[in-house]
């Protein structure tokens, strides 16, 4: 890269002084307004010859007023703004000391915060966004504008209309793409999963998605949202938009076979007896609130388990009372029971032995009917059988 | 190539930010990148920059502190110098470029030509938030709110029009005075949808010192662009880019637009997707606020009774207080009325002729998202404000509930009703929408400013009351004649009582807007000149007063002294103002008072002020109103007549007598007249009673009632020879010259206005003030014995030139 001069000095004498650009005083005595290009002088020598003119010249008034020292030589104005140069360069290694321990203590921090999300309750899925499937399709390289901004963005599922494979990537309208191409594996018609390594963090921006894929993409309902619809299409690709928390890394969110994530909006719609478990869509959790006896019984049907397995079912107590949450794998029966304290959060585990469809039956007990209690969802972890 | 123009004053750490986020660009083309030094006093400041200069694509200037105009400028003159620069980015020195953003400045000056600069998305960083730049161009929001924030790409060509920034706004909304500036020179902007720009928000940042100083500047901003807010430009904009009124007939068709006869027709479909576009993005939709069901049949009446779109107004003005309005039609007087209040009883829906829903109240109903719940929320959930209309023999069509029904059940068919609206909406904030009364600000009286008017001029006349009195015939006549020279003219009728006229006194007029309040008519202001003004009816119903005013180019003010009390909300928009005086009135006591001494209070907001004769025009330049402001229009006949001049005839003379049976009209001295010659003459008798004290009236005259139309007024006067009128007070009466008109002699009291009519014996005979009745029965019994006389009288009379025609010359030669 070439650089400009740096090192200026605006005089009535040529200085002979290697590496330092020479301007003549002159031509600027009898300038009106003046507009400096490039760096300023450091310093000014005016001559005797013009002293007079450059006393009420507007030259003098921009350098006073632009901090430009007026000298007698260029040997102390060279050395006084070496001192200077040295002082800001001892004040920007200070300055970046600073930053470098604030970053240690954010690297910490997080590093702890990651722990204990993982440890204490759960990593949070959330569904930003679900359009469902229709019987529309569109195939070859559909780029898709997503409905949410880029922070916490992980995961999108795509619904394909049958087996194939291809390849997604997350990118912006203009510029470079926030991913590698990430590859689609689709075993027959349904969702398939396009996962980034960690939620997107920085500053918020604008997301679309483009798919390659040998399957057929399936449609959402049409809507008139025009700069909504998939590209080639007059609806939006059915999607489902995951967001996590930015930067962190996250269990794998695959349905079956490994550990895996099961978020409120993913589990059936449970059958309740005594109170209300309704699904809170901005948290993606369920929010449950027994009758007016206190109790509650409701059961999410058909929970696939590839094999042996620990069910961890992740909540939240809001209220100022205890709760006891009881889960099994049988009606009627009480494999675990759970004392949820006030306002924590708790896992509840139940373990399957066999592989199969499970439905699994939750108890809620409180002492009184104003108690509110989330279920964020449950995570299966295979277990060695 | 592009300039990236940076002006630097008081950030020498953070600009260093602003500067690496240019020169880190991933692709796109070549830039310079341009660092004003605004004389900032901070020797960090230097040393940054300069640090920065060496590098071969940035160049550095330094000034004397000018501030952030002045620095842009600077900037954008060191960019212009380059003829290869295509366009000129402004980036604040705290605030960010993505890396992308070159790639795409050039995309969008290759792709979007007609657009004279492109502005972000409002992401913000600091201050965490992200908000909608609308995603679509409207200068009526950009009139509203500066939704286009200083960080943006500006066309090498907007700059080449001779436009920069204006020093004089040190303050800030420098940024939105340029954008205005661009408008003005015919460029508009480009809402960019993508993220390319970062805010820093701090909570002491510069725009933050703008809002705290949001009346003033924008003051300053208004002064500065009259072409925008002080003429007509951002009604009509608003108009055409926010239409009010999704209006769905009974026979299934559906219209969008601000002004009900010439909204576009728009399909099912359309409809339904902006339904869902509007509850999916309210703050980005232009889905009208209010849906009017009713039948097609019904809005042509109303349009051709012209009242269509005062209705649509009051329609509007109502649902202010409460979410729905029906209206009821019944046959009548031209009349709208509402009621005082609103009540709970939406089965009024099911009746009415005309139901308007706010779309806040639609859309709380689909929540219900089946079709009987919403029906009954849109019933039972509703407040209601009656409106009564009535007009002439109107055709009401089918009630407009199944339209209702029909536009609900279009909604929940429709394959979008399925969709979850709310998974559409825009992950960024709202951005701000202009409603009404934003755009009011720059209208009259803080009503919506109304749909833009065809080819002008337009004059409007704001009267109290309409009948067939003297004053309207003069204004019918008038609006006639200014008609036939091109003139459009619009009739305000802001009162109390009906309108009571025949249909021909509306033809002159393209449209009708009535207003119907008791405080319309309070005469009990405080006094002036010794008569009393009227009294302010409160904001509110002044803007709905003013409000459909702003779209005239003259205002004639025939003694609506309401209106006075406003009437500089539609000077500051530049029309013109007149008002129109025909007489002073009298006290019991003798004293003279009338709207001439309440105009003389509110002469300095008049460009003119027109008078019915000579006489007037002399007394209120004698009461110090500039001559320059005074046109006199004399009066000629109210009405437009065949009948002239008629043949000599023998038997007893006929006598008439026209108008109130009030103290003015001394209706008392034709009785004595008459029962001095009874016997001889023959005399008919025409009024009502009016105001003050009943008149004694004896049976044997046997008085006509008041008449209504142009062929009863022509049969009185065939009726009659001579006209007697033996008033107290007159201006210059249209009855002396419409009964000269039709060859009748007219003997009157030397009052007002009256000698400029009659040339006694020649045209008339004028009576003395102070001996009428001795003096009529003695003119009337010589020209009972010389018909000669009275044929010579009457034929010098009639055969004047049309005044009205006259009239309107003189008036668009003086106004227009």
């Amino acid at each position: 890269m070439a650089q400009k001069h740096v090192i200026r000095v605006l005089a009535s004498e040529m200085a002979p002084i290697e590496g330092v650009e020479h301007i003549a005083l002159a031509p600027w005595l009898a300038a009106g307004d003046i507009v400096w290009e490039g760096a300023l002088p450091l310093c000014a020598v005016v001559g005797a010859a013009d002293a007079a003119a450059f006393e009420n010249s507007a030259l003098a008034r921009f350098l006073a007023a632009s901090g430009v020292e007026v000298v007698g030589s260029f040997e102390s104005a060279l050395s006084a703004a070496l001192v200077v140069e040295k002082q800001a360069t001892a004040t920007l290694r200070a300055e970046s000391a600073a930053l470098r321990q604030d970053f240690m203590r954010l690297q910490q921090s997080f590093a702890e915060t990651e722990d204990f999300l993982n440890a204490a309750f759960a990593p949070v899925f959330t569904c930003a966004r679900a359009w469902e499937p229709t019987e529309g399709a569109v195939s070859g390289a559909v780029s898709q504008r997503l409905p949410v901004g880029s922070i916490g963005l992980v995961a999108v599922d795509i619904w394909a209309m049958g087996a194939g494979s291809g390849q997604l990537r997350f990118g912006r309208l203009t510029g470079p793409s926030f991913s590698e191409a990430i590859a689609l594996e689709a075993k027959g018609a349904g969702w398939v999963r396009a996962m980034l390594p960690t939620p997107l963090a920085g500053l918020a921006e604008d997301v679309v998605i483009r798919v390659e894929a040998d399957f057929e993409l399936g449609l959402s309902l049409p809507i008139s949202l025009d700069y909504m619809h998939a590209s080639g299409a007059s609806a939006p690709l059915a999607l489902r938009v995951w967001k996590g928390l930015p930067g962190c890394r996250i269990p794998e969110m695959e349905p079956r076979g490994e550990r895996h994530v099961l978020p409120a909006s993913n589990l059936p719609a449970p059958e309740v007896q005594g109170g209300t478990a309704k699904l809170m869509n901005g948290r993606d959790a369920y929010s449950l609130h027994p009758g007016h006896d206190g109790k509650m019984d409701f059961v999410f049907r058909g929970i696939e388990v590839a094999g042996a397995a620990n069910i961890a079912a992740y909540t939240q107590n809001f209220g100022p009372e205890p709760v006891t949450l009881s889960l099994a794998a049988t009606e009627g029966e009480v494999a675990r029971r759970n004392m949820l304290p006030p306002e924590t959060h708790v896992q509840c585990d139940l373990f399957i032995a066999d592989a199969g469809k499970v439905d699994l039956h939750f108890k809620l007990r409180a002492a009184s009917p104003l108690v509110s209690v989330f279920l964020r969802g449950v995570e299966i972890i295979p277990m060695a059988e | 190539m592009i300039a990236v123009v940076i002006p630097v004053w008081h950030h020498p750490v953070l600009v260093d930010e602003a500067v690496l986020s240019c020169l880190e660009q991933v692709g796109g083309p070549a830039a310079e990148i341009i660092l004003v030094n605004d004389g900032c006093d901070l020797a960090q400041t230097r040393a940054s920059l300069e640090g920065w200069a060496a590098h071969p694509n940035v160049t550095l200037l330094t000034q004397i502190n000018q501030g952030l105009s002045a620095a842009r400028n600077t900037g954008v003159e060191q960019a212009l110098k380059n003829p290869a620069c295509r366009g000129v980015f402004l980036l604040d020195a705290d605030n960010m470029l993505d890396p992308h953003a070159f790639q795409l400045f050039e995309k969008l000056l290759d792709n979007e030509p007609e657009s004279g600069w492109f502005y972000p998305q409002v992401d913000m960083f600091g201050m965490e938030v992200n908000y909608s730049n609308g995603n679509s161009w409207a200068l009526s929001r950009l009139a509203s709110i500066n939704c286009s924030d200083a960080g943006s790409l500006v066309r090498r060509e907007v700059f080449e029009s001779g436009l920069r920034f204006d020093t004089a706004f040190k303050q800030g909304f420098e940024d939105w005075d340029f954008w205005l500036g661009a408008v003005e020179r015919g460029f508009t902007g480009y809402p960019v949808i993508e993220s390319f720009f970062r805010y820093r928000k701090r909570p002491e940042s510069m725009v933050s010192g703008a809002n705290r100083k949001d009346v003033l500047l924008r003051g300053q901003l208004r002064a500065k662009h009259k072409w925008l807010y002080g003429q007509s430009r951002l009604p009509d904009a608003w108009n055409a880019e926010y239409p009010r009124f999704c209006i769905i007939s009974t026979d299934g068709g559906i219209k969008i637009g601000s002004n009900p006869a010439t909204a576009r027709t728009v399909s099912s479909d359309e409809f339904v997707g902006e339904v869902f576009h509007q509850r999916a993005n309210p703050a980005e939709s232009r889905f009208p606020p209010i849906m009017v069901f009713c039948a097609p049949e019904l809005l042509d009446g109303l349009k051709d009774a012209k009242i269509l779109d005062s209705l649509f107004y009051q329609i509007e003005g109502a649902l202010r207080h409460a979410p729905v309005a029906v209206v009821s039609i019944t046959d009548g007087p031209r009349s709208i009325r509402a009621h005082g209040k609103v009540d709970d009883d939406g089965t009024r829906l099911l009746e009415a002729d005309i139901i308007a829903l706010s779309m806040h109240h639609l859309n709380a109903a689909l929540d219900k998202e089946d079709m009987a719940p919403i029906i009954s929320y849109l019933i039972e959930g509703a407040t209601v404000l009656p409106l009564e209309v009535s007009f002439e023999a109107p055709t009401l069509g089918d009630k407009p509930m199944g339209a209702l029904m029909d536009a609900v059940g279009a909604l929940l068919v429709s394959p979008m009703a399925s969709v979850p609206f709310q998974q559409y909406a825009n992950w960024r904030s709202p951005v701000f929408a202009p409603i009404a009364k934003d755009v009011a600000v720059c209208n009259a009286g803080g009503r919506p400013a109304l749909a833009p008017l065809g080819q002008g001029p337009h004059v409007g006349f704001a009267i109290q009351v309409f009948q067939f009195g003297g004053v309207e015939k003069c204004l019918v006549a008038l609006a006639s004649a200014l008609q036939k020279q091109g003139v459009t003219c619009h009739l305000f009728v802001y009162g109390v009582d009906d309108i009571n006229a025949a249909e021909w006194m509306f033809e002159p007029f393209e449209k009708i807007w009535i207003l119907k309040n008791a405080a319309l008519r309070e005469w009990g202001g405080s006094r002036y000149m010794g008569t009393n003004d009227a009294e302010h009816p409160g904001e509110m119903l002044m803007g709905d007063m003013l409000g459909p005013m702003t779209q005239m180019d003259v205002v004639v003010n025939c003694g609506a002294g309401v209106l006075n009390h406003e009437l500089v909300e539609l000077r500051a928009r530049g029309i013109k103002l007149c008002a129109w005086e025909h007489i002073t009135d009298s006290t019991p006591y003798g004293r003279s008072r009338g709207t001439p001494y309440i105009t003389l209070g509110y002469e300095g907001l008049f460009d003119r002020i027109l008078t019915c004769s000579q006489q007037l025009t002399t007394r209120m330049a004698a009461f110090g109103v500039p001559e320059a402001k005074l046109l006199p229009l004399p009066n000629g006949p109210g009405f437009e007549s065949a009948v002239s001049a008629r043949p000599k005839r023998e038997g007893p003379l006929r006598v008439g007598f026209l108008g109130r049976f009030d103290p003015q009209k001394k209706v008392e001295r034709f009785v004595e007249v008459a029962e001095a010659l009874r016997g001889d003459f023959e005399f008919h008798l025409c009024g009502g009673e009016v105001l003050g004290k009943p008149a004694r009236i004896p049976e044997w005259l046997s008085p006509q009632p008041p008449l209504k139309s142009r062929a009863e007024l022509d049969a009185f006067y065939a009726a009659i020879d001579v006209l007697l009128m033996p008033s107290r007070d007159e201006g210059l009466p249209l009855t002396i010259l419409e009964a000269q008109r039709a060859g009748v002699v007219v003997l009157a009291t030397d009052v007002g206005a009256v000698a400029e009519a009659i040339s006694d014996g020649e045209s008339g005979i004028l009576l003395d003030p102070a001996n009428v009745v001795p003096q009529a029965i003695t003119a009337l019994q010589a020209l009972d014995n010389d018909r000669n006389l009275l044929a010579q009288i009457a034929k010098n009379a009639a055969g004047k030139p049309d005044r009205w025609q006259q009239n309107a010359t003189a008036f668009i030669k003086s106004l227009l």
